[in-house]
């Protein structure tokens, strides 16, 4: 759970004091699909990094999963980050140099989870999101849509009560950005896990289950989105045609 | 993370960039070798060249005239004198010695050499066995009997074989002598070693062969005093010069018209002369080493710049301040440790290469290996530590949007 109250974050630009976040409250329950929208410059990244405990507010008070966050250190931010959030980067940002294996193992390893373990439990995530058999691709030798499941795999594999995803479409094809969505959706009914989209695109938004819309720091509206094909409880998605037998072909061409 | 997954991973990033860790690589390497080499090389110089004092004999003054001094000589009298226990109870024995050049034939074999008149006490005093023959004795010496003894090398440049020499007859200048004996090969270079040298009685070279020098008959060129132990080497000196005054007739205003040396003392400070250029060199090696150590930190911290991407999305999932610290120490040690290895190894080769083609042989101290491995790694972690501090202190928000 996310509480945000009156979280304001100010940048110093020279002479004038940039006003980032201007007083945010935010409450974001267990299990919910949102999407934060804005232009670029509205401070929805500046928000992500909040949320996701990569930088603290100048005041305001962040509660996450009940503890207060918005006054922590630098290291136990990073432990912070390490038990709740899991990350999604428009870039992906893996290791190139290491197999996707090792890639998604790698948080689990700053966790101090042992060996065997770390392996299983990586390879059953990278299982989740439809790259069984790739384990020990290199980033290098993977497609964009499946370097991003690498991605997301790395994010899941502790567990995280939150997703956090930054304009995770930006960097792929319609077609596979509409795959990846789908996967998100996926993850979000079979694990409960709490999914934060950052995107400026609507498109992407619309998959959410909420709606908030940021401009210069504030909150200018926050709206629920119904979807006729989908039910709001997270029970497993009975109508999604169109996109299943996307994922059954992928899987059958691996 | 544990130290072993640190390890794989810096393994890992270190092998991205092969020739540039190699190049980080050897400026240590070059250090570590060149230290290891030189000291190795001087700790040889120097045992060799204590060996070498020591083959000469132990507790051993020399006198010689002073050569300042217009009339000034040692007789036969005064090694008389010397070799007396009442007169100088320090000194086990005393001998006296002629030394010059001159020309040495068989047949039309000639050999420009070293002559020694030697009294027959000089071959135990320095140590000289035979390898085939025997030296000559004090009736020889006395009674003017023309024999000599050769060294090793000599009797093999003019007989080609040393086993051939006995009995047979040399010339020195225009006097025939008979070989009785063949000294050891005793090694080294120079005429330090007497391999080259043909020694003769002391009487027969004092009337015979250097008849020409204008001191007399009975004098000789240098006084070889055995003292009972190094302890006494001073006590055993100022004896001496009493004697050897008092011989000499010098009043007291008068200076000493001879000079005492200690054998001893020469020894330790040529010692220290290899010791002091030994730690020069040493010094020179540190200095390249220490060059290395800022290469080291130098591509590290290029390093951790064009990494800051990766350090913010490992910080981002999880990774501590520590962790990143780690790392990159465990990098920079990586580097400098098998750089290390690597120099070490070098420098042990050089340095038995070099003791295999000269005079003295190279000694690999285990203390030299250990200070130069102990030194690659101090290096790693001094030169590493603050490129690691700067990364472990980027900012994840900041290192995530670096390009």
């Amino acid at each position: 759970m996310i509480e945000l109250k009156n979280i304001i974050k100010t940048y110093q630009m020279g002479d004038s004091t940039v006003h980032a976040l201007d007083g945010i409250d935010l409450k974001i329950e267990d299990g919910e699909y949102v999407a934060i929208v804005g232009p670029s410059g509205s401070g929805k990244s500046t928000l992500m990094n909040v949320l996701g405990c990569l930088d603290v507010p100048t005041s305001g008070e962040y509660r996450l999963n009940g503890q207060l966050v918005s006054k922590l250190s630098d290291d136990q931010l990073a432990r912070a980050r390490s038990r709740n959030i899991g990350f999604v980067f428009q870039q992906f940002n893996l290791l190139t140099r290491s197999s996707a294996l090792r890639n998604v193992e790698l948080p689990l390893r700053y966790q101090g989870v042992s060996g065997r373990d770390r392996a299983a439990r990586a390879k059953a995530a990278l299982e989740s999101v439809g790259l069984g058999p790739r384990v020990n691709h290199k980033p290098t030798e993977l497609s964009g849509g499946q370097q991003q499941r690498v991605a997301i795999a790395r994010a899941l594999v502790t567990q995280p009560s939150i997703l956090l995803a930054d304009e995770p479409t930006g960097a792929l094809d319609s077609k596979t950005g509409v795959e990846i969505l789908a996967l998100f959706e996926k993850l979000h009914e079979t694990t409960g896990v709490t999914v934060i989209v950052v995107t400026h695109d609507s498109n992407v938004a619309s998959h959410a289950n909420r709606i908030v819309r940021i401009g210069d720091g504030k909150i200018t509206s926050d709206t629920p989105v119904f979807h006729e094909h989908r039910s709001q409880n997270g029970t497993a998605p009975s109508a999604m045609p169109e996109k299943q037998p996307v994922m059954a072909q992928e899987a059958k061409a691996k | 993370m544990n130290i072993f997954e640190t390890f794989r991973t810096a393994v890992e990033s270190l092998n991205a960039n092969k020739l540039r860790t190699l190049l980080t690589m050897l400026g240590v390497i070059i250090g570590v070798a060149s230290v290891v080499a030189l000291l190795s090389i001087g700790a040889g110089v120097s045992s060799n060249i204590t060996s070498r004092i020591n083959g000469m004999g132990t507790n051993m003054l020399s006198i010689n005239t002073d050569n300042r001094q217009a009339n000034a000589r040692l007789t036969n009298a005064d090694v008389r004198a010397l070799d007396d226990p009442l007169r100088v109870p320090d000194v086990t024995s005393a001998i006296g010695e002629v030394r010059g050049n001159a020309k040495v034939m068989v047949g039309t074999n000639l050999r420009n050499t070293t002559v020694q008149g030697e009294m027959p006490g000089f071959f135990a005093m320095r140590n000289i066995n035979m390898d085939t023959g025997s030296i000559y004795t004090d009736d020889d010496n006395t009674q003017r009997r023309r024999v000599a003894v050769l060294g090793y090398s000599l009797a093999q440049t003019l007989f080609n074989n040393s086993a051939l020499a006995l009995g047979q007859t040399v010339m020195v200048d225009t006097t025939p002598f008979q070989v009785v004996g063949v000294a050891e090969q005793k090694g080294g270079f120079g005429p330090q070693s007497g391999d080259d040298t043909i020694y003769v009685p002391l009487n027969v070279a004092q009337e015979k062969l250097f008849v020409r020098r204008n001191t007399g008959l009975d004098s000789v060129s240098t006084i070889y005093a055995q003292i009972r132990s190094a302890d006494v080497a001073s006590s055993a000196t100022q004896d001496i010069s009493r004697t050897l005054r008092s011989a000499h007739n010098l009043l007291p205003t008068q200076a000493d018209d001879f000079r005492v040396f200690n054998q001893a003392e020469l020894a330790s400070t040529l010692d220290s002369v290899a010791a002091t250029l030994t730690e020069f060199l040493g010094a020179i090696g540190a200095i390249s080493l220490l060059v290395g150590g800022i290469g080291i930190m130098n591509i590290m911290l290029v390093s951790v710049t064009e990494r800051t991407r990766e350090i913010g999305v490992r910080k981002a999932i999880g990774a501590a301040r520590g962790a990143i610290l780690l790392q990159f120490l465990i990098e920079s040690l990586t580097v400098s440790a098998s750089a290390g290895v690597i120099g070490l190894l070098l420098g042990m080769g050089i340095s038995l290469f070099i003791g295999s083609q000269g005079s003295f042989k190279s000694i690999i101290e285990p203390q030299t290996v250990a200070i130069a491995f102990g030194f690659s790694v101090l290096i790693g972690v001094v030169f590493g530590l603050y490129p690691a501090w700067r990364a472990s202190r980027l900012q994840p928000v900041e290192a995530l949007r670096y390009e």
